[in-house]
C-alpha cells in the first residue's frame, strides 16, 4: 500500500494547499517519522546530553557558563558537577542559603527560567524533561501490555489541574517562610531542607539506576519521600497518560508562560472536521484544539508540546506549530494502515 | 395482528395476505431494479469516462453478479450481516468475518408494498422502499442476512427497524441526537458494546483484539483510497453520477477488492483531463441519493452542470472519515471505531448541527464549487430543514443554493428538471457577470 507523509518537517508542502496535491498524486513511499518516535530520540538524547545526569557529564558542571543553566522542566541535579537542575531547587537552595543576596542570585535563575520558557513553551516538557521520559516509556509499556489508559474526563482534569497551583503555592511559600529571618523557622531547615528536592521523584528514579551501574556511589542519599513518590508517579503514570505532568508545580510555573512562548500550536478551524482525534491522542486531555470554531490559536496552558495532535490530525494543514510565525510542522492526512507498528 | 411468518416469526404489523401480495410483487420489483439499473448505465457509459468504471458498473445490479456472490459465500458458511444508514459500523462487522451490505434501497417500485403495511403515504422513499424490498423478498441479498442492524436516526428508521422484526433478526442501535456532549458519545459507545456483545452471541465467538484490528486496516485501507479518489475528483476528471456509484458499490462490495478498484480509477485520474471543464460547477447535498435513483445526479449533469463534490452519507461521507486509533488496546480501538461513525458525522439527525453547515463551506470551496443541490426526498424532514438552514448560512457566503424535493418516481421529472436547469442557467449568468 501507498505511504503517504503525515508530518512533514518544514516546508514549501505545507504552504496554501499544495500538501492536499501531494496526497493526491500518490507518487510512491515518502519516507516519515512519526513525531512521537522523533520525540523519543530528542528525549533520550536530553537525558545523556543535555541534563548531562544519566551518564554524566560532570565537565559541564565545571565550566562557568553552563552551570548557570537551570532548565525550566523537572530536572534535577543529579551530581555534584551537574550543570542542570530545576528552577524550583536553585530557588529554595538560594532563598535559604544566602537571604541576604537573594534577589541578585534569584535573579538569574529567574530571567533564565523566563526566557528559555518564552524561547521554547513548554516544549521543555515532551522533549526534553527527564521526568516526561519515563512516563512515555511507561505509557509504551502499558500499551504493550493491551491496557486502556485510565481517561480522565475533561472535568476532572481541571480540578486535578489545580493541585499543580497548589503545589506551587506550597513550595514558595514554604520556601521563603524557610528562608525570611523573620519567621524563625531555621529548624525547619534541619528537618526538611531545600523541600523540593526531597519531594522530586527523579531523585529516586535515576540516583538509584546510577548506583546500579556504579555512577554514584552507593553511599548517596536518597530521601525516603522521594522513593515514595516515585512509586506514586510510576503507578499514576503507568494508568493514566502523563500524570504527573498534570500536577507537576514546574509545569505549573510554566503554563502561564505557555500562551506568550514564541512556539505556537495552531488551528485553521476551516479546515477542521470537529473527528475529535486530537482530543483522543492527547496525553493532557486537552479539549481546546478539537472545540475551537473561530480562532487560530490554540496553545493552551497545559499543552506540553508533544504534537500528538498534528501528527493525527486527518485534515491537511489544520493543526500546525509555528516557531516566530515560521511553519514548522502541519498535519497531514496518511493511513494508518501503513504504520505496522503499535500505533500512538 | 398476529401470526406465523417465515422461520416461525410471529407477525405483529404484517399479514399474511400483506405478505403475499408483496411476495407477488417479487418479479416486478426485481424487473424494475434491473430496467433502472441499465438504463441508468447506458445513459452514464455515452458520456466519456474513466475505463476503470467497467468494474463498478459490473457491481452495480443489486441483484446480479455480487448478490450471486454472496450466495455463494452464505453458502460455504460466510456471514452477512444487513446494515442501514451510515452508523452502522464496518469494521465491527468485519472483525467477526461478517460482511456487511448495507440496504438503503433506491429502488422506486419496491415503494408500494411498503406503502399499503404503514399507511402514511408522506413518509420517506428510501425507508418503504426498503421495507418494501423485505415484504417482497426481492432482494437475494437481504434474504440471507443473520441480521439486521438499524441504527435510528429519524422517526422514519426508527419505525422501519421496529416493523423489519416481523421478517428478519434486528438488531437496534439507539443513536444519540447530541453528538457534542461527553453523555452522547458514552451512550453510542455503550452502544457500539452491545452490538458487539449480540454479535458475539450471535457467531459464538470472543472478539479478539487481533480481529478487530486488521478489520480496522482493512477499512482504513479503504478510506485512503477514497480520500485519494475525493482530491482527485477535484480536477474534474469524473462525472459525479460515476463517483456517487463507486462510493455505493461500497455498501456491498468486498472491501479489500473494491480499494483495490477505487486506486485503479484513481491512477487513471491522474493524467485525465476534465470530462466537462465548462460545466457549472455543482455540490450536491441533502437526503442520501441512494443507486439507482439517479433522477437529480443526471438531471444536474444533463443539464450543463457536473457534480464536482457532494455531502452525502450515500457519497464522500460513505468513507472519507478515517478510523484512527489512539492506542491499539481493544478499548481503545472500540473507541475509535465508536468515534469515527459519531463524532464528525454531519448527518441531520443531529443537534447541534453547526458540523454540517461548516462541512458544506469548507467542501464548496475547496472543490471550487459554484452553487449547491441541496435534495430532499420528500417526507425527509430532518433533510428539509437542514436545507432552511443551510440556505441562510451558504446565502451569506454568497453562495447559490437550490434545494429539490423529489419522491420515488418519475412524475415530478419534469419539474425538477425544469427546475435545476434554470439553477444552472443563473450560475452561468454570475460567471459571465463576474467575468
Ligand atoms: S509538567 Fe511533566 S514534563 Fe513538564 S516539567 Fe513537569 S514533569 Fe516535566
Ligand atoms: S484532529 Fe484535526 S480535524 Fe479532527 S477535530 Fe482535531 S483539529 Fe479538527
Ligand atoms: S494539545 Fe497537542 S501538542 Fe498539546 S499536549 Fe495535547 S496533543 Fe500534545
Ligand atoms: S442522512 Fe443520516 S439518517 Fe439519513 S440515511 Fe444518511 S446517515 Fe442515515
Ligand atoms: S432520508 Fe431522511 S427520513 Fe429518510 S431515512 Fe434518511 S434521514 Fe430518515
Amino acid at each position: 500500500m501507498r505511504r503517504r507523509g503525515g508530518i512533514e518537517l518544514a516546508t514549501r508542502h505545507l504552504a496554501q494547499g499544495a500538501g492536499r496535491e501531494a496526497q493526491g498524486t500518490g507518487k510512491g513511499p515518502r519516507r516519515r517519522w512519526k513525531i512521537e518516535s522523533i520525540r523519543l530520540v530528542t528525549q533520550v538524547f536530553g537525558l545523556v546530553l543535555g541534563n548531562g545526569m544519566l551518564i554524566g557529564l560532570p565537565l559541564f558542571g565545571t565550566s562557568n557558563v553552563l552551570r548557570h543553566i537551570y532548565f525550566p522542566n523537572a530536572s534535577t541535579k543529579f551530581f555534584i558537577n551537574a550543570p542542570t537542575y530545576a528552577t524550583f531547587y536553585k530557588v529554595q537552595d538560594t532563598v535559604y542559603s544566602a537571604w541576604n543576596s537573594m534577589y541578585i542570585d534569584l535573579l538569574l535563575p529567574l530571567l533564565i527560567f523566563v526566557v528559555l520558557t518564552i524561547l521554547l513553551g513548554r516544549a521543555w516538557c515532551a522533549w526534553l524533561c527527564p521526568l516526561g521520559l519515563p512516563q512515555d516509556l511507561l505509557t509504551r509499556l502499558r500499551r504493550r501490555l493491551g491496557i486502556r489508559h485510565l481517561e480522565i474526563a475533561p472535568h476532572h482534569a481541571d480540578l486535578i489541574h489545580s493541585l499543580k497551583y497548589l503545589g506551587v503555592f506550597v513550595i514558595v511559600f514554604y520556601t521563603f517562610a524557610l528562608g525570611a529571618p523573620g519567621f524563625n523557622l531555621k529548624a525547619m531547615w534541619n528537618a526538611l531542607p531545600v523541600p523540593y528536592e526531597q519531594f522530586d521523584p527523579n531523585r529516586a528514579m535515576y540516583v538509584y539506576a546510577q548506583m546500579a551501574v556504579g555512577l554514584a556511589p552507593t553511599s548517596t542519599y536518597v530521601p525516603t519521600m522521594s522513593v515514595l513518590i516515585a512509586l506514586l508517579f510510576f503507578g499514576t503514570s503507568f494508568a493514566a497518560r502523563r500524570f504527573w505532568c498534570h500536577i507537576c508545580p514546574q509545569g505549573a510555573m510554566m503554563a502561564p508562560l505557555n500562551h506568550v512562548a514564541l512556539v505556537k500550536l495552531r488551528k485553521d478551524p476551516g479546515k477542521c472536521t470537529h473527528c475529535r482525534i486530537c482530543y483522543r491522542v492527547c496525553p493532557m486531555e486537552i479539549l481546546k484544539v478539537y472545540e475551537e470554531r473561530r480562532g487560530r490559536e490554540v496553545t493552551s496552558d497545559k499543552c506540553v508540546h508533544c504534537y500528538h495532535c498534528v501528527d493525527n490530525c486527518p485534515e491537511d494543514g489544520c493543526l500546525s506549530v509555528e516557531f516566530l510565525g515560521k511553519r514548522l510542522l502541519g498535519s497531514r492526512y496518511r493511513c494508518q494502515c501503513d504504520e505496522g507498528g503499535s500505533g500512538v | 395482528m398476529t401470526g406465523s411468518g417465515k422461520g416461525g416469526r410471529v407477525l405483529r404489523y404484517m399479514n399474511a395476505e400483506m405478505l403475499e401480495s408483496a411476495r407477488a410483487a417479487r418479479g416486478r420489483i426485481q424487473e424494475a431494479a434491473r430496467e433502472q439499473v441499465q438504463g441508468h448505465l447506458a445513459a452514464m457509459r455515452a458520456n466519456d469516462r474513466p475505463r476503470a468504471m467497467a468494474y463498478f458498473d459490473g457491481m452495480a445490479d443489486p441483484f446480479g453478479k455480487r448478490a450471486e456472490e454472496l450466495g455463494r459465500f452464505r453458502a460455504s458458511g460466510g456471514r452477512v450481516v444487513g446494515t442501514l444508514c451510515y452508523f452502522a459500523p464496518a469494521e465491527i462487522f468485519a472483525a467477526f468475518g461478517a460482511v456487511p451490505v448495507r440496504f438503503c434501497s433506491g429502488l422506486y417500485e419496491a415503494v408500494h408494498p411498503a406503502n399499503d403495511l404503514l399507511g402514511d403515504a408522506g413518509l420517506c422513499p428510501l425507508v418503504k422502499s426498503t421495507l418494501g424490498l423485505k415484504m417482497s423478498g426481492a432482494s437475494p441479498v437481504l434474504e440471507l442476512c443473520d441480521l439486521v442492524v438499524v441504527p435510528t436516526p429519524c422517526d422514519a428508521k426508527l419505525k422501519l427497524g421496529e416493523i423489519l422484526q416481523d421478517t428478519v433478526e434486528v438488531h437496534l442501535m439507539n443513536l444519540p441526537a447530541v453528538k457534542g456532549t461527553e453523555e452522547g458519545r458514552a451512550s453510542w459507545m455503550n452502544e457500539i458494546k452491545g452490538l458487539v456483545r449480540r454479535l458475539e452471541g450471535l457467531y459464538g465467538v470472543r472478539l479478539m483484539p487481533r480481529m478487530l484490528r486488521k478489520a480496522i486496516a482493512t477499512y482504513q485501507r479503504a478510506q485512503a483510497a477514497w480520500r485519494r479518489f475525493s482530491a482527485l475528483r477535484r480536477k474534474g476528471g469524473i462525472w459525479g453520477r460515476d463517483a456517487l456509484l463507486v462510493a455505493q458499490v461500497s455498501f456491498h462490495d468486498d472491501i479489500a477488492r473494491w480499494t483495490e478498484n477505487v486506486n485503479r480509477l484513481c491512477d487513471e485520474l491522474e493524467g485525465r483531463p476534465p470530462v466537462a471543464p465548462e460545466a457549472a460547477r455543482i455540490m450536491l447535498g441533502g437526503s442520501p441519493v441512494i443507486w439507482p435513483n439517479w433522477k437529480v445526479p443526471l438531471l444536474i449533469e444533463e443539464s450543463g452542470g457536473i457534480i464536482i463534490a457532494d455531502e452525502l452519507c450515500s457519497g464522500s461521507r460513505t468513507m472519507y472519515d478515517p478510523v484512527v486509533v489512539g492506542e491499539w488496546t481493544m478499548e481503545g480501538m472500540l473507541v475509535a471505531v465508536a468515534e469515527r461513525y459519531l463524532v464528525p458525522c454531519t448527518c441531520p439527525s443531529f443537534s447541534p448541527n453547526l458540523d454540517r453547515e461548516e462541512n458544506m463551506l469548507r467542501r464548496m470551496r475547496e472543490f471550487g464549487a459554484e452553487g449547491a443541490v441541496f435534495h430532499v426526498l420528500r417526507g425527509c424532514h430532518l433533510n428539509s430543514l437542514d436545507a432552511t438552514k443551510a440556505n441562510v448560512v451558504l446565502r451569506r457566503e454568497r453562495l447559490p443554493m437550490l434545494k429539490v424535493e423529489s419522491e420515488y418516481d418519475e412524475g415530478d421529472l419534469e419539474q425538477v428538471r425544469t427546475r435545476i436547469e434554470a439553477f444552472i442557467e443563473m450560475i452561468r449568468a454570475r460567471r459571465e457577470q463576474s467575468g
